[in-house]
């Protein structure tokens, strides 16, 4: 077929993959093309997932913290609970990040192509649009960015009425009463959390003990105490072996035979690589055993020509991490190689209060480093900043080598962890020893005096396994620490 | 001198009437004798289950946008305002329920709807064929249906109300319009009637904004696609009621579609529930 159109680079999918892909080709002076078959650019990220729940988490935190202060303020809050009026800020937020986002394509000089792709072989993409019209495009190289949507397992009857995913719980129009939460993977524990702050009775639900498994234990036990305490409920190791709308009340049977009643359900069980439109078959792209492209550490894919980006490869799943392999695919593309493979990669869950970690768990440090590894601890409420901004539930959790220098991980869960982490990150990436945070100057009062006391914590623990003194500055350091 | 009333055409005289019959808030739904006698049965009905209950008030555009409004009434109102009619069944229970159910039924004089039954229950199953594909249209855009199913049976809210109001003003002035100019009359206020109940009965703002700019979705100064959603139910609904009104290719050129995104197999899907929504049409059709 002859094309309409030649490009360098064809990005398909307008993600947050796609987009820093795209940016990065133009950057690099390459004719692109990118192919979004929705009506705005922005993936998943902007309209159904990261920006929407956020500014829903937003309004949720905002309403708890004025309740808390009612009498304070002589505030009364209006009894609106319609899910839009606590959306309100998301339309403006949209078009601006939208409108941002296209005037960087603009500015950089991508072509936009609004239709749906499919290959027709490994270097032209077909593009149809809304209304039929077909363009042929040709390009050297091809970038798939098409993320993922949510799964919905075969027994689940979602209808997006009582029974709802990701992408619809989001327009639902009124606050139920009751919700059940299928799931305790991030989403889920976010969406769970939020709700069960603005005053929905939640039951979460999971085969796994406890939700959030990848993340350290005493992080989710917080998380857990803080869900329970706004009246959520976790129920783990067990299956949901039924469910169905009963023309009143979802009706969830699980496998120990309990049964839960709510107004609606929340399905949070996994993602799907969106691969099916695309008709790789014509292009010779391997698939993984669940639906995702297999690619290299390059993210070239079994066919030369073609990479692929972000949640259509598999986890971790995350907006920060698809940003930086759609850069680094178009770096390896103009034989740029990027520094290193991406080995430390944040985590970053906005469920209340955040959680957030970073480098080893406590368990990998132990299998890779052995069991003398020392492990430090700060308590929030050892913090002067967490005292006056309420923040007084969460921890921060510093792991190091068994000498007591090398930071292999940071673990941390209270409000301000997403951001607060990129601390630890630094720390790692440029191989700081713990005693960094004793020998600088951090900003007092502030949740980053978190690490300081952590990383004291440790060398406690480091001179009293060498049986040595601490050298006076520490124990002068520890001793202002208690007083604060 | 002939005083003015006199010298005004007879449609002229019942469209007069029926803007100071708004003005003042004479503003109320018929209800179909048979929804009125269905209700009465269940509720007094002791085996009957809120299910049957919920069902019967989503099939019907009188009792459910009464239910709404009742529901959200200083009497009944209990916290939160009720934006959704399984929030209202779930919320009040089954013997509020049935109570607001039976008043509203009961309510307008409904054996009395002057000639337009016939018309006004054509329009009831058009708003019912509208909700049950703003239902699908939803579900295709994974979006929360409850809404828009609510959007669909309310947006031609205000054509039975006029329907209504010009059936009393006729017998008040003793008058009787021909069916073009009932039309006329119809076409040209229904809009601002459906508006200023939306309003007056305190529909959620989805309801409010959709009944009023679901013709000009574009405009619409919030729930945009909610709006646009409204606008291809009721087109499809139509399309179902009188297929052969319609040239499915131009149906398919709307630019209601491109702006929902539809793309072809999208758009022949909706087509394709036609069944689907008939069967909800007939199973809720009193
Ligand atoms: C509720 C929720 C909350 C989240 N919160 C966070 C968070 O806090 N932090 C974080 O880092 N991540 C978060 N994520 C994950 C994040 O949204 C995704 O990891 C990210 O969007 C993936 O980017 P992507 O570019 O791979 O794909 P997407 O953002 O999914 O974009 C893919 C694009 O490709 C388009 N497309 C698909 N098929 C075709 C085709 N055939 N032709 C043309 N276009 C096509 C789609 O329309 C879409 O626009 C969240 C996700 C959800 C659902």
């Amino acid at each position: 077929m002859t094309p309409d159109e030649l490009f360098d680079i064809i990005v398909i999918g307008s993600g947050p993959g796609g987009q820093k892909a795209a940016e990065q080709a133009t950057k690099s002076g390459l004719k692109v093309a990118i192919v979004e078959r929705e009506r705005a650019v922005g993936g998943t990220c902007v309209h159904l997932g990261t920006i929407p729940s956020k500014t829903l988490r937003e309004a949720a935190l905002t309403i708890t913290t004025l309740k808390r202060n009612a009498d304070v303020f002589d505030f009364k809050l209006k009894e609106n609970m319609e899910v839009s009026t606590l959306m309100r800020r998301l339309d403006s937020v949209l078009q601006s990040y939208t409108n941002h986002i296209s005037q960087q394509m603009d500015l950089t000089g991508g072509k936009v192509f609004l239709g749906r792709a499919s290959f027709i072989d490994e270097t032209t993409v077909l593009v149809t649009t809304v209304k039929g019209k077909r363009t042929v495009l040709q390009g050297k190289h091809i970038i798939v960015a098409t993320g993922s949507r949510p799964r919905t397992p075969e027994e689940i009857p979602v209808d997006h009425e009582h029974i709802l995913d990701s992408d619809s719980i989001l327009s639902m129009i009124y606050l139920p009463r009751s919700l059940t939460v299928i799931g305790a993977g991030v989403i889920a524990s976010e969406y769970a959390s939020i709700f069960s702050l603005l005053g929905v009775k939640v039951t979460m639900i999971d085969k796994t003990p406890r939700p959030l498994m990848f993340m350290e234990p005493e992080l989710t036990g917080k998380f857990l105490d803080n869900f329970t305490r706004y009246g959520g409920k976790y129920i783990g190791n067990v299956n949901a072996k039924s469910v169905e709308w009963n023309g009143l009340q979802v009706r969830t049977i699980l496998d120990n035979g309990q049964e839960l009643l709510s107004d609606k359900m929340l399905v949070a069980q996994g993602r799907l690589a969106n691969t099916e439109p695309l008709n790789l078959s014509s292009t010779g792209v391997q698939l993984g055993s669940n639906g995702t492209i297999d690619v290299d550490e390059n993210y070239q894919t079994s066919t030369p020509s073609i990479y692929a980006v972000g949640d259509v490869i598999g986890p971790p799943s995350l907006a920060s991490v698809s940003m930086e392999q759609g850069r680094r695919a178009i770096k390896h593309i103009i034989g740029e190689s990027s520094k290193e493979s991406i080995s430390l990669v944040p985590i970053g869950i906005y469920a209340v209060p955040e959680l957030s970690s970073v480098g080893l768990s406590e368990e990998q440090a132990r299998e890779q480093y052995g069991d003398n590894i020392i492990i430090g601890r700060a308590s929030f409420d050892e913090v002067a900043r967490g005292q006056i901004a309420g923040i007084k539930d969460g921890m921060l959790k510093m792991i190091s080598d068994e000498q007591g220098e090398k930071i292999l991980g940071v673990h941390i869960v209270a409000e301000g962890a997403t951001d607060l982490i990129h601390v630890g990150e630094m720390a790692i990436l440029n191989g700081n020893s713990i005693d960094v945070f004793l020998e600088n100057i951090l900003n007092f009062p502030t949740l980053g005096e978190a690490y300081r006391i952590a990383a004291l914590n440790i060398a406690t623990k480091r001179s009293q396994r060498q049986s040595k003194k601490l050298q006076p500055r520490i124990q002068k350091l520890i001793d202002e620490a208690e007083l604060n | 001198m002939p005083n003015q009333q006199e010298t005004l055409s007879p449609v002229q005289q019942v469209a007069n009437a029926i803007v100071s019959g708004v003005k003042n808030g004479d503003l109320e739904l018929p209800v179909m004798p048979s929804v009125a006698s269905k209700v009465f049965s269940l509720s007094r009905n002791p085996e009957a289950d809120m299910g049957e209950l919920s069902k019967l008030i989503h099939s019907d555009q009188s009792i459910a946008s009464h239910v709404l409004r009742i529901a959200n009434s200083a009497t009944y109102r209990s916290g939160e305002p009720i934006v959704s009619l399984q929030q209202a069944v779930t919320r009040l229970g089954m013997k509020l329920m049935g109570e607001i159910a039976i008043a509203v039924s009961l309510q307008g004089d409904i054996f009395n709807a002057g000639g337009f039954e016939k018309q006004i229950k054509e329009l009831l199953r058009h708003a019912l064929a509208a909700a049950a594909y703003g239902r699908e249209i939803a579900k295709k855009r994974r979006r929360n249906v409850e809404g828009q199913f609510l959007c669909g049976l309310l947006h031609s809210v205000g054509r039975p109300i006029c329907l209504k109001l010009i059936s009393k003003v006729q017998k008040q002035l003793d008058v009787r319009l021909n069916d073009k100019e009932v039309a006329q009359i119809v076409s040209a206020m229904h809009s601002k009637i459906a508006t200023k109940a939306a309003l007056d009965w305190d529909l959620p703002r989805q309801l409010q904004v959709t009944t009023h700019y679901y013709p000009t979705y574009e405009r619409a100064p919030s729930f945009k696609d909610e709006s646009a959603a409204t606008y291809l139910s009721q087109l499809l609904g139509h399309w179902m009621m009188e297929p052969m009104k319609f040239n499915v290719l131009d149906l398919s050129k709307d630019p209601v579609i491109e702006y929902l995104n539809f793309y072809q197999d999208d758009f022949q899907y909706l087509l394709g529930r036609k069944d689907e929504v008939k069967a909800v049409v007939a199973a809720m059709e009193l």
